[in-house]
């Protein structure tokens, strides 16, 4: 490489800042992260890269032989590992930092999937994709973290595979690079970690506020999933769906609870002086029983079925209602009740089924169960018929559906819960 | 796991939120030294600390036990309220409040909010912090019910493994913060609320939203009382000094992480000089040395003179783009200048200076 004369120093400079600009005109919404993006020019490394100060380094003379269109594809490759907190995930991994290489590769597989689904061009420039990494195991979608070991896995398996180095430098977390200029250098500040938060923040809202106006399409998916998720944090529906049943348990019986509307065990001892204490008695009635209606029919895959059940398995476990509890396989009849006498009979349930679907019919078949259970808690994709009304004996119906656009005609007296699966 | 700068915004929020009494609960597994902490904080204040484990408690050690004497029964006090109302300053610390069962977090409402435990006020002077693991986690969790939720700042605690590996040795890491003087803090205060008031107005939607599942409920949501604390702590975060990620940290705590994050943006701009000020006097404009700064100035000039466009106001912004060119951000001046030049009034033609200083990278982007 030879040395840059000051014209290629400054004609290389134009072309980066060539590019910042074609990248904000082509995702207006990043700019703050664009333009934070300081730079700075050196020969220490073969193409573009960023720290954890969002510092962009480049190589003038491999920024001279890109196009401004295809440099500004790298610098919204840049911004989206500065958004994506790349280098603040790999840390919290806690692992070595010799795996590294294997973090970057499945950040830029991510990044890159953006910004392909844009058609963003690339030149003569060969990003990593998923494709890049399938010898590894890689599937297409698969979160960083997910990449991330999957390539670990099978170097642990086939140690004598070559290792192809690959770095976008500290953005992505590990080491400071030995390129990067110090921390607290005073003529190329760094954006400190809390300022990256608040523009972070501000490019989600600028996100959501383009999606609000201009509707979806004027968005890439993946940038919307990512601000909804910083912004309108979804709680996992693991949690949603034990909150419900813990609430429906706590509605139907006042489940372990104090009252002052039965005597304390102990209000005797202090009975006959003059002052008299009133305590309140405990109060834990026997757990109501509950039936699970499971929805067989042949839209509803058997993995999603025990995904599920092993949830139901914990909740039912943590809230100590292990016996009283109904299977209740369903298509478009009610198929034989399984009862489960102990947890471990979760794990053995086999289910068939197949064809339409009438939930109706396993409404039915829970009201014939004795006792009749007080709490329904529905599998399905919610491809049914409902009941009109809650059956009188029932106390709470908790559906989970695993099809989005269903939910909204779910019955009224039911709570809905999305359920989605990753198979 | 956390880092260590999370940890040190979370460890100053916790003593920002004691400093200025408002409630706070931490949400972390067990074993994350949140006692610990709490001891050590009330110590270096020199304040009174009570400590008491929801979990076993009755609802009646909140609320005061009844005690029928002579056909009248009176609500008599716990110990633990007593002393508090009888210090200066005191802190009452609750620990495991989500694994009490419902009808003692309802009594503990009373404690939270109105500082008042059977009839025996603890005095305003009181900091009341919980300590609550998370749902999932515990053995027999419950969410936290919505109006005592709402009375929380909540913030999410977790030690790094560096402090940890020090702590071992010897040496837990803590910090400190510097109490504001009393005027500097009342005009932070008065500063914060008129800011706040001027947020709510321009969006009213989110005074009160009131999430759907239990699950949220159980931790942050706007409310007109939540967004009070987030007033009282924000001043005091100002008058402190603190760093923005504790401002961060304790406005998510009261309302969560979509408003606050609105809240945050739009203090940061009433901050930023007033754009019509700036096409008035172009040459007073100082560049800030953050660069989103400047673009949202930068932004917001634009906006301005698309709502009012003469050719007076069109050179001006002129010369403020000019001077962004010049300061080293041509890339900058650019985004603005594409506009501005398709704005153009009948008969303007642009300042030849400023061209000359944007004319290279025009041509680069392949603008002109």
């Amino acid at each position: 490489m030879s040395i840059s004369t000051s014209d290629t120093l400054e004609e290389s400079k134009l072309r980066v800042m060539a590019a910042k600009i074609v990248a904000q005109g082509r995702w207006p919404y990043l700019s703050t992260v664009i333009f934070s993006l300081k730079l700075i020019p050196t020969q220490e490394l073969p193409t573009l890269a960023v720290d954890n100060g969002w510092r962009m380094y480049y190589n003038p003379e491999f920024v001279l032989q890109q196009p401004a269109e295809v440099l500004a594809t790298m610098v919204l490759h840049e911004a989206l590992h500065c958004i994506n907190q790349h280098g603040r995930r790999f840390e919290s991994l806690n692992q070595s930092a010799e795996s590294h290489d294997f973090w970057n590769m499945s950040g830029d597989a991510n990044i890159n999937q953006t910004l392909d689904e844009s058609n963003f061009p690339w030149g003569e420039f060969l990003p990593i994709r998923f494709e890049t990494l399938k010898t590894y195991g890689v599937k297409v979608g698969m979160s960083t973290e997910t990449a991330f070991f999957t390539i670990l896995n099978y170097f642990e398996k086939h140690p004598e595979t070559q290792k192809k180095s690959n770095d976008c430098g500290s953005v992505s977390g590990g080491r400071s690079r030995g390129y990067e200029a110090p921390k607290n250098d005073v003529s190329n500040p760094a954006v400190k970690n809390d300022q990256q938060d608040v523009i972070r923040d501000r490019v989600a809202q600028e996100i959501l506020k383009n999606f609000r106006e201009k509707g979806s399409g004027s968005v890439p998916g993946n940038l919307l999933r990512w601000a909804q998720d910083l912004l309108q944090p979804q709680i996992k529906w693991q949690t949603v769906l034990a909150g419900a049943v813990r609430a429906s348990l706590a509605n139907s019986t006042g489940r372990k609870d104090y009252v002052f509307t039965r005597p304390s065990r102990r209000q005797g001892i202090n009975a006959k002086s003059e002052t008299e204490i009133v305590l309140p008695a405990m109060r834990k009635p026997i757990p109501p029983a509950m039936a699970i209606i499971i929805d067989t029919s042949g839209s509803v895959a058997d993995s999603e079925i025990n995904t599920f059940l092993t949830e139901v398995e914990s909740i039912v476990r943590s809230n100590g209602i292990a016996d009283n509890i109904s299977v209740i396989p369903c298509d478009s009849i009610a198929g034989e009740t399984i009862k489960i006498k102990s947890l471990s009979k979760f794990r053995s349930i086999q289910l068939k089924g197949g064809g339409g679907t009438d939930l109706r019919e396993g409404f039915k078949a829970a009201l014939e169960l004795k006792p009749v259970p007080k709490i329904i808690l529905v599998f399905t994709d919610g491809d049914t018929e409902w009941p009109n009304d809650l059956p009188s004996k029932i106390e709470s119906t908790i559906i989970c559906c695993t099809a989005e656009k269903n939910l909204e005609y779910l019955p009224k007296y039911s709570k809905g819960i999305l359920i989605s699966i990753q198979t | 796991m956390a880092s260590l700068d999370e940890y040190s915004a979370s460890y100053k929020t916790l003593i920002t939120c004691i400093a200025a009494r408002i409630p706070v609960v931490l949400w972390g597994p067990p074993g994350q030294g949140k006692t610990s902490v709490i001891k050590r904080i009330a110590k270096d204040q020199g304040r009174h600390l009570e400590v008491i484990l929801a979990s076993i408690r009755e609802p009646q050690d909140f609320a005061g036990l009844p005690i029928i004497s002579n056909g009248l029964a009176t609500i008599t006090p716990p110990d633990w309220a007593k002393r508090l109302s009888q210090v200066n300053d005191g802190i009452l610390f609750t620990d495991e409040v989500n694994t009490a069962p419902p009808s003692v977090q309802a009594a503990l409402l009373r404690v939270c909010l109105d500082k008042v435990a059977g009839d025996c006020h603890l005095g305003d002077d009181t900091s009341v912090i919980a300590a609550a693991n998370p749902p999932e986690q515990a053995a027999d969790g419950w969410d936290l019910a919505p109006p005592l939720a709402n009375r929380f700042c909540h913030i999410d605690w977790e030690l790094p493994a560096e402090v940890v590996r020090d702590g071992l040795s010897g040496n837990w890491i803590s910090f400190g913060i510097k109490m504001p003087n009393e005027s500097k803090l009342q005009s932070s205060l008065i500063a914060e609320k008129a800011a706040l008031s001027g947020f709510l107005a321009s969006r009213p939607d989110l005074t009160t939203v009131i999430p759907k599942s239990s699950a949220e409920q159980g931790r942050a949501f706007p409310t007109p009382r939540s967004w009070e604390m987030v007033a009282t702590l924000s001043g005091w975060i100002t008058a402190c000094d603190l760093e923005p990620s504790v401002r961060r940290l304790a406005v998510l705590g009261c309302v969560g992480p979509g408003p606050a994050a609105e809240y945050i943006t739009y203090r940061e701009n009433i901050d930023l000089p007033n754009p019509e000020e700036l096409i008035k006097n172009p040459k007073d404009f100082v560049i800030p040395n953050r660069m989103d700064k400047v673009y949202v100035i930068g932004a917001s000039i634009m906006a301005v003179l698309r709502n009012n466009m003469t050719l007076e106001r069109w050179n001006s912004v002129g010369i403020i783009i000019e001077r962004i060119a010049n300061s080293g951000h041509p890339d900058l001046a650019v985004t603005f200048a594409r506009d501005w030049l398709r704005e153009r009034p009948k008969g303007a033609t642009p300042d030849r200076g400023l061209l000359k200083s944007l004319i290279p990278l025009l041509t680069e982007a392949k603008l002109i």
